[in-house]
């Protein structure tokens, strides 16, 4: 549905995002995942038309997005500082002025969506905390009902329990409304049971794209005696090291042949599996 | 789907607010007469004094423009779709404003008679004290104008760098130019002295497309960087 | 409710199948919707599919058009059948190769076995 052809955003002399080709299906709840300053806002940023490619082509159902209403007005961006107004605007008029403005805006979804989330409709969108400003713009969001909805750290401020009333929101709707979302985040483990798939950004380019279980299952710990641990890994993926006292624990990316799982059942080298957050720091150049 | 979607919820939203504003103007006016027509004698027009705050007003009001333009980007709307109708707000929204202040005046003509205060204008004005008609063009033309390049300057800061400076040079031409036009803004040697009805409402027009030229430029392709005030 | 390291598909799907073999699921019930499933444990909906596709891939469910998914009569036995089987082998081998490796007597073990079942001296 949406599609990008050898993107490139830049910003003066930085380059945010390289050449990127995309393509994301319809009906699909997708993560984005990387690091801060890999480029998520600016992808997210140029996908919905708030910024115009600085090279290469943006475009939804083969039509640009930029500037081109019949794209724009069905992709919905909610940035992580959950502006949707100004911040002397009151909630209600907000969401009367996002009726107006959108096409496929469901009022009556919205109303469901400010009393699950608990907001007051007269509070103005500067006075609210910074967890009921993200739940706004939740609301925003999936009441817009666009073909493409993205939220950029949408749970940025919420506690756990409003990012699980978030996450059933979503998925309720998302059951009802079939439609493509992508969500960034830096909550790995506890968002990425949404996703039916994750993109990791990484300086400006796609590091991994694919099925989150799929990621989970390229990496293995293996732990035992340092020397053996290091004869064994020899010529495969490390991704990180770690040794206490005798004992070394390393991370392998990538899929273990039999003949290596044999070697390590006899050896009794234990290989286990890796936290999905622990691949990702591993992935992206480690912790600094 | 409404059709011109953002002219229409900037007049059924903002145009209300700015014509509240312009009332609690003329109420606070009202009360500084009466405090100095208790204190000492009236000789001025107070409504013609509180009218160059309009200018100022309008030009701050206008600056709001970019921050309007951002939230109709977030919500799915485009630069020229908001180019064209803030534009068309714009003008509606200075003729309603004129139209309201071109009472005010009728209204303080009444009171001055009956109380016998002496009502002087400010001289490099393009119009006479009972001169409605012009009264109504010339607000309309300086408020337009006015909102006009506060929008522009605006949408220039949300572009930053370079475009600021431009816009600001285009600012202050405008700013003197409509001056001449329309007698707000006279520094003496932009005074043009223009009498005729026809003639300042004929220039008022190029002079607002520019400034209509210049939110093109500066909004057309301009990127947004949304941020609430906390 | 997951455990952050096996595919939560699969997860789903041991689940699935501990209901039918427990009874819990009889034969010829339906199972919850992929989106009731999603709704429940908060997973995209995507992901259920994959379970529920492993399981009638399985023959532990059967899929009814615009109906839903059913439990397959003999599922309930096929599961204690591949249980079984998993049995000797994931249980009871690595068992015997830990007591060869402790020099634990088979007698013993066979002796703690009757402790631990009593009234089974077939």
């Amino acid at each position: 549905m949406i599609a990008t052809n050898a993107l490139q955003v830049r910003y003066g002399d930085t380059i945010a995002v390289h050449d990127l080709d995309l393509e994301l299906a319809a009906g699909r709840i997708y993560g984005l995942l990387g690091r801060n300053g890999a480029g998520k806002t600016s992808l997210l940023s140029t996908l919905a038309g708030f910024r115009k490619p600085s090279a290469g082509t943006v475009t939804l159902d083969g039509r640009p997005v930029f500037e081109t209403l019949e794209s724009t007005s069905r992709i919905c961006l909610i940035g992580d500082d959950g502006a949707v107004g100004d911040g002397t605007d009151r909630l209600r008029d907000i969401l009367d002025m996002a009726a107006t403005l959108r096409p496929g805006f469901d009022t009556g979804y919205a109303a469901h969506l400010m009393d699950r989330f608990a907001l007051d409709r007269k509070k103005t969108l500067g006075a609210l905390s910074r967890g009921q400003r993200s739940a706004f713009g939740v609301v925003a969001g999936l009441a817009s009902r666009a073909a493409l909805t993205m939220f950029d750290e949408a749970h940025l401020g919420m506690d756990a329990p409003t990012r699980q009333l978030f996450a059933d929101e979503l998925l309720a709707d998302y059951g009802a409304h079939p439609r493509t979302f992508l969500l960034s985040t830096h909550l790995i483990e506890e968002q990425s049971p949404l996703f039916e798939q994750v993109l990791i950004l990484h300086e400006g380019r796609l590091l991994w794209r694919g099925d989150v279980d799929d990621l989970r299952s390229r990496g293995i710990a293996v732990t035992g005696p340092a020397s053996v641990v290091d004869d064994f890994v020899y010529g495969l993926t490390v991704l990180a090291e770690r040794a206490l006292g005798p004992t070394k624990q390393v991370t392998l990316y990538g899929d273990l042949d039999d003949e290596h799982r044999k070697l390590a059942a006899r050896y009794g080298l234990e290989l286990g599996p890796v936290a999905l957050q622990d691949l990702f720091i591993h992935l992206t150049g480690g912790v600094p | 789907m409404t059709r011109f979607p953002i002219a229409r919820y900037l007049l059924l939203n903002h145009t209300p607010f700015l014509a509240m504003c312009l009332g609690g103007l003329a109420l606070f006016g009202a009360v500084a007469l009466g405090v100095t027509a208790a204190l000492t004698t009236v000789t001025l027009s107070v409504a013609d004094i509180g009218g160059q705050i309009l200018h100022w007003l309008a030009f701050g009001y206008g600056f709001s423009a970019a921050g309007v333009l951002s939230t109709m980007i977030v919500h799915g709307r485009t630069r020229r779709e908001f180019i064209t109708q803030h534009a068309v707000f714009q003008v509606i929204t200075a003729g309603l404003l004129a139209l309201l202040v071109t009472g005010v005046y009728a209204a303080e003509a009444g009171v001055y008679r009956l109380a016998g205060w002496e009502r002087r204008l400010q001289e490099h004005h393009v119009f006479g004290a009972g001169d409605y008609p012009m009264i109504f063009v010339a607000y309309w033309s300086m408020l337009a104008i006015a909102l006009m390049i506060g929008a522009f300057v605006g949408v220039a800061f949300l572009r930053g760098d370079a475009a600021i400076l431009w816009a600001l040079l285009a600012a202050v031409v405008l700013v003197l130019a409509a001056g001449g036009v329309n007698g707000f803004f006279s520094l003496g040697f932009n005074r043009l002295d223009l009498e005729s009805l026809p003639l300042t409402a004929g220039l008022s027009v190029p002079l607002f497309v520019a400034g209509w030229a210049a939110l093109w430029l500066a909004a057309r392709d301009v990127a947004v960087r949304t941020k609430v005030p906390a | 409710m997951f455990d952050d390291r096996s595919p939560i598909y699969r997860q789903i799907a041991d689940q699935i199948k501990d209901d039918v073999f427990r009874g819990l699921l009889a034969a010829g019930a339906q199972v919850m919707s992929t989106n009731q499933y999603a709704a429940y444990y908060r997973i995209n909906p995507a992901t259920a599919a994959k379970a529920f596709q492993q399981l009638v891939d399985e023959g532990v469910l059967y899929k009814r058009r615009g109906v839903g998914m059913f439990v397959h009569d003999g599922a309930q036995q096929r599961l204690r059948e591949q249980r079984r089987e998993r049995f000797f082998a994931q249980v009871l081998e690595p068992m015997a190769a830990e007591a060869r490796e402790l020099g634990i007597p088979v007698a013993d073990v066979v002796a703690r076995i009757h402790q631990l079942i009593p009234g089974d001296d077939r």
